[in-house]
């Protein structure tokens, strides 16, 4: 026998044609219902107020709507109130309760407004109530017949996540990067796709997927904040449980929709008819946050759901799976939040002027295969011993430099006798050669100062691009991904041999042609700025080679967010020319350019040499620590 | 029977291997570092609020073999400095320009009895750069201050009264580098509020960024050039109308420091826009 279906509704619609126009009438349109459904004993209602194209031109509609049971009329079961805009957006308020008492009679209240759009002056069009009662059930009688069937009840089977905007990096299995993650569920990209994107990109739509297509359907969702899948104390020190996102708000924040509505202080949207309902979700943008959604068709088992590790439990503590079948509240897959550092790669153009002029100024004779000391004058500062193992050329011939001092400098005369007159002039080159392409003895002509060579762009071989390998990008341990997405990001257009000095202000004039200047200091894109250079001040190049040299600096450590983009870092130089192997005596296999420049950018995320790792002085190895991967994860942006 | 014994002696012999190796690893750790003192002085005890303190370090080994210690100074970011208001905890000073020099670690060998002093123009005290934990959630902003254990306060030294400044260093360590701690006992630094002249100039330079790294470290710390020549009116207003003042001693020095520098590094940038030719 088939079962009987009560659903009953009771509807107004009211026309108000009130307001005086200088030419044509403003229509205020104003409806209002209640329904009762005896299937899935719940009781609905729906609130409208809506503008005409000329009332619409003067103001925006809003409506309160209420639910009520007559005989415990003084607080709502239900409220809402929802403001429209002029004429293309109707305000509506869905009401809804599960009290659901036969031969009670229920009403929806509305009071209809208008917001002047000018002033805001909110003005009450009307308000009105309608009831519907629900029947009595009849009194069983007794028969033989056997009992029917019941139609199974609906559950949500699903819940999983789309993108609402089309972006370059969707929605997408979250991968596996030892040992903090363990590649569960999936993950988004939340950031901007452009530089002042107008999309933003944390939005997400839930969809839970009924078992049956039935319209109408309340379901209700809930967001959570999943414990970090780390067992690393710093990372995340609160152990098993969940609320330990960074961002805000932690658990991300589920929007209330038109025709959704809140009950017992959980949010609901009703099924569409395919049978699935459909929420707004708004994830957090620190990377490695994470977060799952419940979603069932009773408010109290989804309001007794509970964060357990990364696991959701319900009233009776069993897991939550993703994929339901006889459970009440369904969950979605966790979702982890990555983010994308776009690094601007550029470097100095062809070596140029890498040498000393000058003079000797006294006549010298000198024989063969003895040493030399020449005096001699420069318009240029010469450093005491920089041109230890260089080249000076006299003459057209080339002598190996063994020392110099700030007006003299000792050579090694291998050849033949030969008299070198006062003002003869010589150019002088240092031990530079950036890539050991010169020969092995400086006195054999080839050491030129790397001229007309152009630098090359960093080594970024621990930053790959769009790597998820630890080993081949080292961000990816704190869910961050390089892209090299800049527009005309390989530029060339200068040399200096040596920088000016270690403040802000000496290196950022460096950064001739850094495009992603405007993203500096944005939360929603993240940007580096990366310069091949040549070397340090003149007093940190290694020439002499007594002399420590530096080999990458940043313009200053992120973390000092009291200049605005004063004092916050946004670049490095690498010097190329003290990395290449031949310059660094230390055989430690961090020592080398790749982990210098990572090192560098860690740099620029906040990351202090007292965390050790990567970070370390000295470098210590290929991977960042707890507590660089822990400043990661909590700046607001490199 | 027989062989559980020897398993239970063979378990009991190696948990008494790990541990006496485990008390060996310690003492000898405690060895190191209980032999080698760090010391932090200041040029002044006695400062007003607002005033530019000037820290040096010493290392001394009091012990009988050679030891290993970092001198790249807070440039090199070995250094660290901890300052706490009396009876508060302490808490990490930030510079921004502190710890970026990347290269090999400047190594010290200090042979027995021997001390080094590292009297470092940059080991400057005054603005300290603050954390911003505004986009974090209030539990994780709570964690991060906990963690960072950062200064919150745009001032080393924030108000007048009494504070202790300690430096925290490393020895070195020939496999693991800069990584056994050292801790030098703090100093007592008496902070006054200014008076009469000088709290007029300090109520004008209060909360003032750039004209604390003028009095700081000789740079205006900004690429913005109404931003510097604003600046530089201020201060020089400061100079004229308050000459005696605590803060125009450092301002008036620092000021010219800063145009020399300023002077060679435009000269500098000229000839990057416009390189000569080779000969």
């Amino acid at each position: 026998m088939k079962k009987l279906l009560f659903v009953w509704t009771m509807t107004a619609y009211f026309i108000l044609a009130a307001m005086a126009s200088e030419a044509k009438a403003q229509t205020v349109y104003m409806y209002l219902d209640v329904h009762y459904n005896s299937q899935y004993r719940y009781v609905d209602g729906l609130t409208i107020t809506a503008l005409d194209y000329w009332a619409g031109l003067y103001y925006d509609p809003a409506v309160l709507g209420e639910l009520y049971r007559t005989d415990i009329n003084e607080t709502p079961l239900d409220s809402g109130y929802d403001v429209g805009y002029a004429d293309w957006i109707d305000a509506e308020v869905y009401l809804f309760t599960t009290n659901y008492v036969e031969g009670k009679t229920y009403c929806t209240a509305s009071t209809h407004f208008v917001i002047d759009a000018y002033t805001g002056q909110r003005t009450v069009v009307d308000a009105f109530y309608i009831c519907i009662t629900i029947p009595n059930l009849p009194t069983p009688t007794p028969t033989n017949t056997p009992t029917p069937t019941p139609t199974p009840t609906p559950i949500v089977t699903s819940v999983s996540f789309e993108q609402i905007y089309p972006s370059t990096m969707p929605i997408s299995p979250n991968p596996a990067v030892a040992p903090h993650n363990p590649g569960i569920g999936l993950r988004i990209f939340p950031d901007d796709d452009v530089p002042q994107d107008p999309v933003d990109f944390r939005l997400v739509r839930v969809v839970a997927t009924l078992s049956q297509p039935i319209s109408n359907v309340p379901v209700y969702f809930r967001n959570f904040d999943l414990d970090d899948p780390a067992t690393d104390p710093i990372i995340d020190p609160m152990g098993n449980a969940g609320n330990d996102n960074n961002g805000t708000p932690q658990a991300g924040q589920l929007t209330i929709l038109n025709g959704c509505g809140v009950n017992q202080g959980i949010i609901f949207c009703p099924s569409n008819a395919s049978g699935v309902a459909v929420i707004e979700f708004t994830v957090t943008r620190q990377p490695g946050d994470n977060f799952a959604i419940a979603a069932g068709l009773n408010p109290t088992e989804v309001g007794a759901v509970n964060v357990n590790g990364i696991d959701l439990t319900n009233g009776s503590g069993q897991t939550i799976p993703t994929s339901c079948t006889t459970e009440l509240v369904c969950r979605s897959p966790m979702l982890t939040v990555w983010r994308r550092l776009h690094i601007e790669v550029d470097s100095m153009g062809e070596s140029i002027q890498n040498f000393i002029l000058g003079t000797v100024t006294q006549t010298v004779r000198m024989r063969a295969g003895q040493q030399y000391t020449l005096p001699i004058a420069s318009s240029q500062t010469i450093e005491e011993n920089r041109f230890e193992n260089g080249r000076i050329v006299i003459n057209y011939r080339d002598y190996e430099i063994v020392s110099n001092t700030a007006n003299t400098v000792t050579i090694d005369n291998p050849g033949q006798s030969v008299t070198i007159f006062a003002n003869t002039t010589f150019q002088m080159f240092d031990d530079d050669d950036f890539n050991d392409d010169d020969g092995l003895f400086p006195g054999d002509g080839t050491l030129d100062g790397d001229a007309g060579e152009d630098i090359p762009e960093p080594d970024i071989s621990l930053l790959t691009a769009n790597s998820d390998d630890p080993n081949a990008n080292v961000f990816a341990s704190a869910y961050v991904r390089p892209v090299y997405d800049f527009y005309d990001p390989r530029d060339n257009s200068f040399f200096q041999a040596n920088t000016i000095g270690d403040f802000e202000t000496d290196l950022r004039p460096l950064f001739l042609d850094w495009d992603s200047r405007s993203t500096n200091t944005a939360d929603e894109f993240w940007s580096v700025y990366l310069l091949g250079s040549y070397q340090h001040t003149l007093i940190e190049d290694n020439d002499p080679s007594t002399e420590l040299a530096t080999r990458g600096i940043v313009d200053a450590i992120t973390g000092d967010t009291s200049g605005g983009s004063d004092g916050e870092g946004s670049g490095a130089l690498i010097f190329k020319e003290v990395l290449r192997p031949r310059e660094i005596d230390d055989p430690s296999p961090y020592n080398n350019e790749r982990h210098v420049v990572a090192h560098e950018v860690g740099h620029l995320f906040s990351g202090q040499h007292t965390d050790g790792g990567l970070m370390g002085s000295p470098i210590s190895s290929t991977n960042f620590s707890s507590n660089t991967i822990r400043r990661i994860r909590a700046l607001a942006h490199p | 029977m027989k062989s559980k014994n020897g398993f239970l002696m063979s378990v009991t012999i190696l948990l008494l291997t790990g541990l006496l190796t485990f008390i060996f690893a310690n003492s000898s750790w405690q060895q190191q570092s209980s032999n080698v003192s760090l010391t932090i002085a200041a040029d002044k005890n006695n400062i007003y609020l607002g005033e530019v303190l000037n820290l040096q370090f010493e290392f001394t080994n009091l012990g009988e073999t050679s030891v290993k210690v970092p001198n790249n100074g807070v440039m090199g970011g070995n250094v660290e400095i901890l300052i706490t208001k009396k009876g508060e905890s302490f808490r990490k000073y930030f510079r921004s320009d502190w710890g970026r020099k990347d290269g090999e670690l400047n190594v010290l060998f200090l042979g027995p009895k021997q001390r080094h002093k590292i009297d470092d123009p940059n080991a400057t005290i005054l603005w300290n750069g603050r954390p911003d934990y505004s986009h974090l959630n209030p539990d994780a902003a709570k964690r991060a201050g906990k963690q960072d254990n950062r200064i919150l306060t745009d001032y080393a030294f924030p108000d007048a009264g009494t504070y202790l400044v300690k430096a925290v260093s490393c020895l070195i360590d020939e496999l693991n580098g800069c990584s056994i701690p050292i801790e030098s006992e703090p100093i007592e630094i008496k902070v006054n509020q200014p008076i009469g002249e000088d709290l007029e100039v300090w109520n004008r330079i209060k909360g003032n960024r750039g004209i604390a790294m003028l009095m700081q470290k000789g740079s205006l710390d900004t690429g913005n050039e109404a931003a510097k020549e604003e600046l530089i009116s201020q201060v020089k207003q400061i100079i004229e109308t308050h000459p005696n003042s605590v803060y125009s001693g450092y301002l008036k020095s620092n000021l010219e420091k800063f145009k020399a520098k300023e002077a060679k590094r435009n000269e500098f940038y000229k000839n990057i826009k416009q390189p000569q030719k080779s000969q």
